[in-house]
Parts: structure tokens; C-alpha cells; sequence
């Protein structure tokens, strides 16, 4: 097989270094006006406008069970395209570099085998991949919005 | 014919253009195509719109055309087993036959008059040959080669020969190997004679079209005519039998012209050898002449009689419109005059309606929205400015409210395109069930938006199939039931409080509540205690359960227990609403409610905490204000806080409570939210609302932080991923940029396990919109704000100052080429005054005979408010009360005071001049006045503070001396302790109201002239006021005829005058 280098997009949540990659990301903005969405499940913090088009934020943080020291702090957001589920994003604390990993470098496989918690939540994890420095956490965003379905069951019923 | 609905027939006529549309299509594509599979998939493609024609038309009941279509699906089932292309001439039959076809579909009604035997025998004669020689061989034999020879025209023939060269092989005659293009310089001036191979696919009409195009000049007859024999070609066949048919004299005598076959039996002049006409039977009065004009030699000797040929209708295909003079036939041969009507008439049919694809109408949709969004943002942006941008943003404000209005009509069409698919499907139900059945169909007119129409239809089927066969009898049923012999199904549509009410009501058994009952026992689903205390609507609701049929029999067409349910969620998903009325022995009543729209609503914006949200106004019938210290508060009662809203108990839900807890309410949560919300502690400066919501039939209020005032938006679904929240219904942005979540009314009240009180009959549901005034805010002087309520505003004016006028201290201008008088209120009311601006606005006031207007410097707005008048805030004689708008206090204007001001009142003058706001009938007025005895004692019955009080001053200014009461019930307590001259009431009023306050009075025995004083229509209302015992009925705030009938009523003025 070809290695063929992947570009991720790096982005920091309380302190620790996620990606995604490129492909999956539509654009990325910041300092949004985020609606609150009451009874929304936990993860989900509101409804943004992007130039007229209402975008479902969710919270990284909330969905991995990070520690959120303070809410605000997550302002930018990441928007997905349409291939990968309707008009949502995900607030970050920070974007980071974009980085190219070749496919050597990708550990691919489930949490539980990769030896991360399994918490319910960890099929948002699809790989790690060993960077010189640190480690990246690569998320699949597809997975974003069934947990957040799933989620909604359990708390409006 | 069958009578058919027309807006069936309009449909059928637009559809059945469509098709042939598709087939033209097809047909010209047909000559161009590549491969077999090609051929195939046009003939297909054909076949099918030909086939679909053919299946309407028929159901429509036009035969001709039936059989037209009939015709042309037999010829084209010959080629398509083949996936052989139809040679050229049969293409053209069908192309003819095609334009023929639209000819009666612009001309329904005669269709079936018209004479089509030759069509179809052309048609026909197609189909016969092709029967015994396959497309194949027909190709093939055409393939003759034959000569023709050409005069000396090289030029000429040199464009001929190009396009012949595509239809045929050609060779010298007497030089096989010369190439006829680049050798035409040899021909010099001698004749040439050529031969012709016809290609497989070509005829040999194609030949003949293209010599007779090419050189119009050119002198047929020495050619020769051509052979008829060797037009083996089936077209031609069948024409020249048909001709021979008909003329038999001329059998066998006759010199076709090539080019006249080419375009079907000759329709033109007819020649005798000699070269002189014998006879103009026809004429083709058209252009182009060089293809139009060829005559046809008839031999002389062979024509005895004057020859009456029959006009056939193969236009050809280049003509524009085809009229053809018959003339007496001697023979008595058939001389049908041919409808010019008929024939095609291209580009002078300009259409009016157009068909656009759905998705270009949703797009332009969604643009608009986002105009209205931008509009609402400039509103906001420019809001707190004064000068030009402001008339800009309104002008922008006006146009995209247009737009906005106009777009939703193009997405309305009216419920009759769907009623009109029930009465054949009522008759095929009754047929089957054995069941008589008469289907009246009410308010086909009701227009709603595509896609709530497309929705309705499933329900609408549902619903009708069960009326049929669970509600209607069979006629033996009927009959013993001393009912008629035919069963009633009443489909109707209206239009109310801006959603469209359908209802399908039979006349059948009606629901059996007790087999309700029994059901709802069996599933366990109330207690039989429980099921005493419910109301009948309610025990009906039950139907609407999925699995749940009291059908002791399941049919065919409907009693297995589903579908009503389904019927109602696909309503709800509508955000609409089912209900069921029955009454044993009479019938049921299914009455659905659906928005007429989806895309924009009016919604009210409201804050809880922080947070802004979007209630939608249609089910919004009132705001309560609790003010500190005010009258009314929230009470308990068991489990629930309630509001005790005149005489009924208003469950009320905290929409801030409703937002925090994500679990539906249970007892135990609300009684933790009643512990929460002691009323003891209650912040005292605290001001609340209690929206008053409906759901269904049922009332609940909704205690929210702040009212902001009302929005249209555009709603946006929820996210699908949120699709479980059912306190929201929607998204939508704000002029702000935020987005706010719009407020499912259902929702909420099912999540607050809220019923909410039973409203009382539809009748008796007042909306208190009364107490809610559309008024115009404005400035003169920067002190003060003033308001006129909207109904008493004309029309605003732009003026520039320069354009004003001056007498003495008097100022003019000129609209409407009326001298105005100029309004400067700091002249007549202690308020501040107003540097001239250039550019200024006028305000009319309606219900002012004299031209007058009100100087304004700024309109702030116009806004819906619910007017708490406090009466002597400011005193003025000029000023009606005062009221807090938008933080700032409000001077409502008393206008009839300023026209006194200015005019004299009207007892002043003798003779009031007509004034260009009101015209006609107000004869009455120009009576001599004089004033009012004060003795004269009047009753002034309205529930609107305001209106009272305006009213009330109208009258007081007269001399009377008026008391006034709230509505019916105070109005009767009144009369019953006092004597009074005149009784003026309002009609719609809580309580009692205006009817029954009058009916009552006078079954009590109440001799008192009673005056109806409504903003209702005069003209609707007047003979109902008649009947319920009023002397008369006027609109409110019309001040001269108001006065003008009371002093009238009072024997002031008599009667005659």
C-alpha cells in the first residue's frame, strides 16, 4: 500500500490534543453567538448562525466528559461539512496546527484496544497517532451526532 | 359529455399539452437518433404520453381525442418491438395528428365534433400497411430508384443537391462516375437527367420536399409528373385511396404534383390542364408561397362536374393557419368546412399560468425569508434614527412584506384540486358497499400552501372512507331510521383566525359513545369513574389512539384500527389539529385545522430569564399582565397554580420551570415547583405575563418573564438529532443575528402535564383582541409621544415645507388637490412645539368630513398594544388618556376635539359640506342641527376602556349625559336600576355580548331605542341587529354618523330628514 500522508486538523480541549481530519472540516469560526437549547442532552450547547444557516453546536469537552473549567473558554467552532451529518459543529478551545501523518504513523483501532477508558463514549475515538512530541487523538465526527440521539432518549423520557 | 369540474378540466388540458410536448419531443428526436436502443427508448417514451393522454381523455369523457390517441399508440406499437425508427412520413403523420391534438385541446368543448375520419384513416392506413409488410421491408421499398430530370440551374441545384445528398445516393444518368457536387460547372445549360437511390431511411416525400423547397421556380411539368406508382410508400398509398375515394371521376386523370404530396392530398387550387382554374376549391392563404402555391393539373376532359374536394386537414407542417372556402357541393359530396380554430395555432396563445418546478418556489422561499431577516435587522439597525434612512428602511419594510405575501401565493392553491379526486372516489365506495351516497363539496375557493394541501390528502382519504363505511347506513337502515333514502357526505373548507378549518360531516349513525366507552374499559385505558367525569369531545379523542376501532367489522375499506391515529399525526405534523363531534343518530363531524402556511409565522417574543423565545401567535388569544400589587394572582389549587381569568381558571404552566427540568411533569415535580413559588414570597416589584394559550380546544397560560413584542419568522425545523424535543418546534433567526427556538405550544403543555380548562363553545370564545389596539406612535414637539389608534388614521402624507401655504396664522397644502389644514398641536394643546423640518409628514384622521391633518415630525411606529388608559394623567381636553408605550408616556389624541378646535362643531354649522374622506349617503347630515336637550340619558354598553371613553366624550360633548357599563350583564344590571333614552352597545363583548345583551333587554320587556356600535361589518351585520331588536347599527368611531343616527334614535331630528 501507498503511504499516503493524512492532513488532521489539530485542536486543543482542556489541555489535551485532538485532530480530525482536514477532509471532514467545512470551515471554522470564532466568537459565535451560541442559544442555549433547553432540554438539549448534555453535550450539545446551542444553535448558532452562520450566515443565515443554523448550525447545532456541540461541546467536545461535555461529549468526552473533560473537565470544563470554564464553559466560555471553548469559542471556537469547528464545522463539519454535510457529508459527515447535518449542519453541526463542535466548539474547541483552541485550533492548532495542521499536521500530516503518513499512514505508518496511524494506530488504528478501538479504545478499549488501544487501551483508552471505555466509557460509552470512546466510539468517538478512532485512533491514536504517535507525533514526535505528543500523541494525537484522532475523533471520527460521524459518531458525533448519534451519541447526541442517544443521548436525547435517555433525557427527555 | 360528462360535466366536468373545471379546475379537473383546466388540469387535464395542461397535463395533456405536457404529453404532447412529450411526444413532439420524441418524434423530432426519433430522426436524430444514433442507435436502436435510442429509437427504443423514444418510442417508449411516446408510447407512454400517448397512453397517459389516452387514459385521461377517456376519463374525461372526450372520445375523439381518445380515439386520436388510440390511433397514434397503434402506430407507434408497430415500431416498437422493431426498435426500428418510423420512416420520416410516419414521423410527420404523427406530428400532424400531434398539432391536431392541441388544436382540441384548446377547444374542448367542439372536440368531439370535429371530423377526424380522415385523420384517423391516415393514421389507420400507417398501421394496416405496416401490418403486412413489416417497418422493415417498408423502408426497403422505398428504396426505388427512379429518375428525375433537372432543368439548367446550376446554382440552384447546387443547394438542392446538398441536401438531397443526405437523403439519397444520386448518380448521373449518363455519367455514373461523376461526382454532382464539385461538377456542377459542366452542366452549363443543358438539362441533366439523374438518378436516385433513397437512403434506407428516407422517402420519398423527402425527395419531393426537397426539389419543390429548393427551386420554387422551376417548372414541375417538364419533369413529368411523377408515377404515382412508384410511391410505394404506405402514406402515400393511403392518401391517394382516400382522393380516388372521393373523386372517383377523377380516378386515374389526375397529375399529382411531387411537391403537393409531399404535404398531404392537395388542398390548393385546383387546375385544369389548360392552365386555366376551373375552380377554386381551396385556398391556402398563408405564407411561405413558393411551397404553398403549387397547383395541381387536373386534366380537363376528366372533370365534368365541378370537383368539390373535401379540405383535409393535413396543414402542412410550415403553414401558419390553414382556412379553406368550401363551396357548395353540386354532388352533394362531403363539404365540410373545416374550423380554422382548430388547426394549430402557434405563438398566439399567450399563456397565463406557468409551471415552475417546486424547488425553484422553495428556494425563492428561503431567499425571502432571508430578506425578511435582513429587513427585520435594518428595522432594528435604523430604529433609533431619525431622517432619511428611516423612510428607506420602511419603504424596504413595505416591499419585502409584499414580496414575502406574494411569494406565499405562489406556493397557495385553492382545496378544490383536492376535493375535486373525492366524488369519484365516493362513487366507487358506494358502488362497493352498497351504500347511496351524495358528496357535497363546500369552499373549493380556500387556498392553502402546496405543501399542506399535498399532506392533507391521505387524511382526507382516510377520514371520507370512514364516514362512508362506518358512519352511513345502507339505504334500508336509513329508511328505518326515518332518515333519507341517500346518505349526505359534506366536505367543506373555510377559512378562521388564520388557519384553514376542514371538516368531512356525514349524516350517518354517529359514534356510539358507549362503544367508546366499552374500548376504552377494555384496553384499561381510564376507570369507569374516570370515564363519567370526561367530556364527550374528549371520550371521542379516544378514536384517534392507535389500535383503537370500534368497527365491530373489519372491511375492505376500513375498521382495522389503524389510520386514525395516523390521520392525526400526519395533522399534528401539519401543526394542525383533529377533532370529532358526533351526536348518535345524526352524524360525525371530523373537523381538521390546519395553518394555511408553513414558512412564516407570526410569533410573540417573550424572555425567560435571559433567554428570548418565539411563541407562535395562532394559538395566542390574550396576554394577562400581573403587576405588583395589581388585581389577580396565581392561586393553588391541588396540584396546579391557577389564574382566575374572568370566569373561568386558568391553569398556568412556569415556562421557566418547563425549560429547567428535562423529565415530563409528574404530581410530585409540580408540587416541588407550587413549594418554589410560594405566593407568600413572592418579589413584590416583580411584573410577570401569563400568555394565554390555546391547545386544541383547551386554555392554559404560560407564565413568562417579558413580552417583547411580535416578529414574523421564518421557521427552521430542529435539528434532526434534537428531533425528541417537544417544547420546541422550530428555530428561527432574530434581527439580531441570534437564533431563538420557537415554542411548541402542545408540547409544553404536555410536558407540564397540563390539560388546560375546556374552553367554552367556539361562539362564546372571545378573543379580548378587543382590548388590543393596532396604534400609530408619533412626535410633534420632542417632549411628548402621541398615539392615534390605526383605525382612526386615513393615511400618512409626506410633505416638504415649502409646499405649505399661508393664511394669516392658518397654513394649507395642497393633496389631493384639496386645500389641507395643517394641524400644529402645540396650538390647541399644551405641548411642546416642533422646529420646522423640510421634510415633514401629515397625518389624516378618518372619520373627518373637513381636510385636515395632523403635523407630525417623526412616526416612531406603529405597534399592537394592549392600551391601559389612565384617564387623568394629563389634563387636556384635547388628550384622550395617557398610556405607557415602550417606556415613554403616550398622548392619545382625541381627534374630533382638534376638528372642533378648528371647524366649529358640528352644531355650529348648519350645513356640513361633504369632505373627501367619506362620500355618499350621509344625507342625513346636511339636516339644520340643533343641540341636544341635556335631559336626554344614554347607556353606553363596551368592554374597551378606550372606546368607551372616546365614545363616551363623543356623547358628552353632545350634551347627553351617558353612563356607561362593561358588557351585556352590567349593561342589564344598569337598565334595571335606571331609566335611560338610548341603549348604545357594543356587539363583541365577554360575557354577554351584544346580541344577547339586546335580546334579552327586549324579551325582558325593554322599550328603549338600543344603537349597535360595533367595528363589525355594517352591511353583514345590519339585519342580524334588526332581528336580535336594535333601531340601528353603526361603525364604530365613524363620529358624524354616529352622531347624526343617536340624535336621530333620540327625536332630536326627525326621521324623514
Amino acid at each position: 500500500m501507498i503511504d499516503q500522508p493524512t492532513m488532521f486538523c489539530t485542536f486543543g480541549a482542556a489541555g489535551r490534543l485532538f485532530g480530525i481530519p482536514l477532509a471532514d472540516i467545512k470551515e471554522i469560526t470564532d466568537d459565535v453567538t451560541c442559544t442555549r437549547i433547553p432540554h438539549a442532552p448534555f453535550g450539545v450547547r446551542g444553535y448558532i448562525n452562520i450566515r443565515g444557516q443554523i448550525i447545532l453546536g456541540l461541546d467536545l469537552k461535555q461529549l468526552l466528559e473533560l473537565p470544563v473549567v470554564n464553559a466560555e473558554d471553548a469559542r471556537r467552532l469547528v464545522i463539519f461539512k454535510s457529508a459527515i451529518g447535518q449542519s453541526f459543529g463542535l466548539f474547541v478551545d483552541q485550533v492548532g496546527e495542521i499536521v500530516e501523518v503518513s499512514s505508518s504513523d496511524l494506530e488504528a483501532g478501538e479504545s478499549a484496544r488501544l487501551g483508552l477508558t471505555s466509557n460509552g463514549r470512546s466510539g468517538l475515538i478512532e485512533r491514536v497517532v504517535r507525533l514526535p512530541e505528543q500523541l494525537l487523538v484522532v475523533l471520527n465526527p460521524r459518531k458525533f451526532l448519534p451519541i447526541v440521539e442517544i443521548e436525547s432518549q435517555s433525557t427527555n423520557t | 359529455m360528462v360535466s366536468i369540474p373545471n379546475t379537473l378540466r383546466a388540469d387535464f388540458v395542461v397535463e395533456s399539452r405536457e404529453h404532447l410536448q412529450v411526444l413532439e419531443d420524441s418524434m423530432l428526436s426519433i430522426e436524430n437518433a444514433v442507435s436502436e436502443a435510442d429509437v427504443r427508448e423514444f418510442i417508449d417514451t411516446s408510447l407512454r404520453a400517448v397512453h397517459s393522454l389516452k387514459g385521461n381523455a377517456g376519463f374525461m369523457g372526450f372520445h375523439t381525442l381518445q380515439k386520436i390517441a388510440h390511433a397514434i399508440e397503434s402506430v407507434l406499437e408497430n415500431y416498437r418491438d422493431s426498435s426500428v425508427a418510423p420512416p420520416r412520413s410516419v414521423v410527420e403523420a404523427i406530428l400532424v395528428t400531434n398539432d391536431r391534438l392541441a388544436a382540441m385541446l384548446d377547444d374542448l368543448d367542439h372536440s368531439d365534433s370535429q371530423d377526424i375520419s380522415s385523420l384517423l384513416l391516415r393514421l389507420n392506413g400507417i398501421v394496416g400497411s405496416s401490418s403486412e409488410n413489416s417497418p422493415v421491408e417498408l423502408t426497403h421499398n422505398t428504396t426505388t430508384a427512379f429518375q428525375v430530370r433537372l432543368p439548367s440551374a446550376p446554382f440552384e441545384i447546387l443547394a438542392m443537391l446538398d441536401a438531397i445528398i443526405a437523403i439519397a445516393t444520386m448518380r448521373k444518368a449518363d455519367w455514373p462516375e461523376c461526382d454532382l457536387t464539385t461538377s456542377v460547372d459542366r452542366w452549363e445549360d443543358s438539362e441533366i437527367e439523374i438518378e436516385v437511390e433513397l437512403n434506407a431511411d428516407s422517402t420519398i416525400f423527402d425527395l419531393h420536399r426537397q426539389l419543390s423547397l429548393h427551386i420554387p421556380t422551376m417548372q414541375w411539368s417538364e419533369l413529368g409528373a411523377v408515377d404515382l406508382r412508384t410511391l410505394e410508400d404506405s402514406v402515400g398509398q393511403g392518401i391517394l385511396k382516400q382522393f380516388h375515394e372521393q373523386f372517383p371521376q377523377l380516378a386515374g386523370g389526375i397529375h399529382y404534383e411531387p411537391a403537393d404530396l409531399a404535404t398531404g392530398v392537395p388542398t390548393s387550387v385546383v387546375w385544369i390542364a389548360d392552365g386555366k382554374p376551373i375552380e377554386t376549391i381551396g385556398r391556402i392563404p398563408i405564407e411561405p408561397p413558393s411551397i404553398m402555391h403549387i397547383p395541381v393539373h387536373i386534366p380537363a376532359e376528366s372533370v365534368r362536374a365541378v370537383p368539390k374536394v373535401e379540405p383535409f386537414s393535413f396543414p402542412t407542417p410550415e403553414s401558419n393557419s390553414v382556412k379553406v372556402e368550401g363551396k357548395e357541393n353540386p354532388d352533394g359530396a362531403v363539404a365540410k368546412q373545416f374550423d380554422t380554430a382548430a388547426a394549430p395555432n402557434f405563438g398566439a396563445e399567450r399563456s397565463v399560468s406557468l409551471r415552475i418546478h417546486v424547488e425553484l418556489l422553495d428556494r425563492l422561499m428561503n431567499l425571502v425569508g432571508e430578506l425578511t431577516l435582513v429587513r427585520n435587522q435594518a428595522l432594528l439597525a435604523f430604529g433609533e434614527l431619525d431622517g432619511t434612512p428611516r423612510a428607506v428602511i420602511q419603504r424596504l419594510n413595505s416591499v419585502t412584506s409584499e414580496l414575502q405575501v406574494s411569494v406565499l401565493k405562489t406556493r397557495m392553491q385553492p382545496v378544490g384540486s383536492l376535493f375535486d379526486r373525492f366524488p369519484r372516489m365516493v362513487r366507487d365506495l358506494s358502488r362497493q358497499l352498497g351504500k347511496e351516497i351524495e358528496l357535497v363539496t363546500v369552499g373549493q375557493e380556500v387556498e392553502l400552501d402546496k405543501t399542506v394541501l399535498e399532506q392533507l390528502s391521505d387524511p382526507l382519504i382516510h377520514l371520507i372512507r370512514n364516514s362512508i363505511d362506518h358512519g352511513l347506513e345502507t339505504p334500508r337502515v336509513r329508511l328505518h331510521a326515518g332518515k333519507p333514502r341517500i346518505g349526505k357526505v359534506t366536505l367543506s373548507a373555510k377559512t378562521a383566525d388564520g388557519q384553514v378549518v376542514i371538516e368531512v360531516r356525514d349524516d350517518g349513525r354517529g359514534i356510539d359513545p358507549n362503544a367508546i366507552r366499552t374500548k376504552v374499559l377494555a384496553l384499561g385505558l381510564k376507570t369507569e369513574a374516570e370515564l363519567s367525569k370526561i367530556s364527550p369531545k374528549e371520550l371521542y379523542s379516544y378514536i384517534l389512539l392507535p389500535g383503537f376501532s370500534t368497527a365491530k367489522q373489519v372491511s375492505d375499506v376500513s375498521g382495522r384500527g389503524v389510520g386514525m391515529d395516523v390521520v392525526r399525526t400526519n395533522i399534528e405534523r401539519l401543526e394542525g389539529s383533529l377533532t370529532i363531534d358526533s351526536k348518535p343518530g345524526k352524524g360525525t363531524a371530523m373537523v381538521m385545522r390546519v395553518p394555511l402556511t408553513l414558512a412564516i409565522i407570526p410569533c410573540l417574543i417573550v424572555t425567560v430569564g435571559e433567554e428570548r423565545f418565539a411563541v407562535p401567535q395562532r394559538g395566542l388569544d390574550e396576554i394577562v399582565c400581573l403587576y405588583p400589587g395589581g388585581q389577580g394572582a396565581i392561586e393553588h389549587a391541588y396540584d396546579t397554580e391557577m389564574y382566575r381569568l374572568r370566569e373561568v381558571l386558568l391553569p398556568i404552566v412556569r415556562y421557566a420551570e418547563v425549560l429547567k427540568r428535562t423529565k415530563p411533569f409528574n404530581a410530585a415535580v409540580k408540587c416541588e415547583i407550587m413549594a418554589a413559588n410560594n405566593p407568600e414570597e413572592r418579589d413584590p416589584k416583580r411584573i410577570e405575563y401569563i400568555l394565554v394559550l390555546r391547545t386544541g380546544d383547551r386554555k392554559f397560560g404560560l407564565l413568562v418573564d417579558d413580552v417583547r413584542g411580535t416578529v414574523e419568522v421564518v421557521v427552521k425545523p430542529m435539528h434532526p438529532s434534537l428531533k425528541k424535543i417537544g417544547i420546541f418546534a422550530g428555530a428561527t433567526l432574530m434581527g439580531d443575528g441570534c437564533v431563538s427556538l420557537i415554542s411548541n405550544i402542545d408540547g409544553v403543555a404536555e410536558h407540564a402535564d397540563c390539560f388546560g380548562v375546556e374552553t367554552i363553545a367556539k361562539e362564546e370564545i372571545l378573543r379580548d383582541a378587543a382590548e388590543v389596539h393596532r396604534v400609530l406612535l408619533f412626535e410633534y414637539g420632542h417632549e411628548e409621544q402621541f398615539a392615534v389608534p390605526l383605525v382612526q388614521v386615513r393615511r400618512i402624507e409626506s410633505i416638504s415645507m415649502d409646499r405649505v401655504e399661508h393664511v394669516g396664522d392658518q397654513s394649507f397644502i395642497t393633496i389631493e388637490g384639496v386645500p389641507t389644514r395643517i394641524v400644529h398641536l402645540d396650538k390647541y394643546l399644551n405641548v411642546s412645539s416642533c422646529e420646522p423640518l423640510p421634510e415633514m409628514h401629515l397625518l389624516l384622521p378618518k372619520f373627518v368630513r373637513e381636510p385636515m391633518g395632523i403635523l407630525v415630525s417623526r412616526i416612531i411606529d406603529s405597534e399592537s398594544l394592549a392600551i391601559e388608559i389612565h384617564e387623568v394623567a394629563v389634563d387636556d381636553p384635547g388628550i384622550l388618556g395617557t398610556a405607557i408605550v415602550r417606556g415613554r408616556l403616550a398622548l392619545f389624541l382625541d381627534t374630533q376635539y382638534l376638528r372642533e378646535k378648528i371647524f366649529g362643531s358640528v352644531a355650529d354649522k348648519q350645513v356640513i359640506q361633504k369632505g373627501p374622506s367619506d362620500g355618499a349617503e350621509d344625507d342625513a347630515l346636511t339636516s339644520p342641527y340643533e343641540p341636544v336637550n341635556g335631559s336626554h340619558r344614554l347607556l353606553l354598553v363596551d368592554d374597551t376602556r378606550f372606546f368607551r371613553e372616546v365614545v363616551k366624550r363623543y356623547f358628552e360633548r353632545e350634551g347627553l349625559s351617558v353612563v356607561t357599563a362593561v358588557d351585556g350583564i352590567d349593561g342589564m344590571r344598569k337598565l334595571a336600576s335606571e331609566s335611560f333614552d338610548l341603549v348604545v352597545s357594543d356587539i363583541e363583548m365577554p360575557n354577554m355580548n351584544g346580541w344577547q345583551f339586546c335580546t334579552a333587554a327586549r324579551k325582558a320587556g325593554y322599550k328603549t331605542k338600543f344603537l349597535a356600535l360595533s367595528s363589525l361589518n355594517k352591511a353583514e351585520n345590519e339585519s342580524k341587529a334588526k332581528a336580535c331588536g336594535f333601531d340601528g347599527f353603526e361603525e364604530k368611531l365613524n363620529h358624524d354618523r354616529l352622531i347624526v343616527t343617536v340624535r336621530k334614535l333620540l327625536g332630536v331630528e326627525s326621521e324623514e330628514s
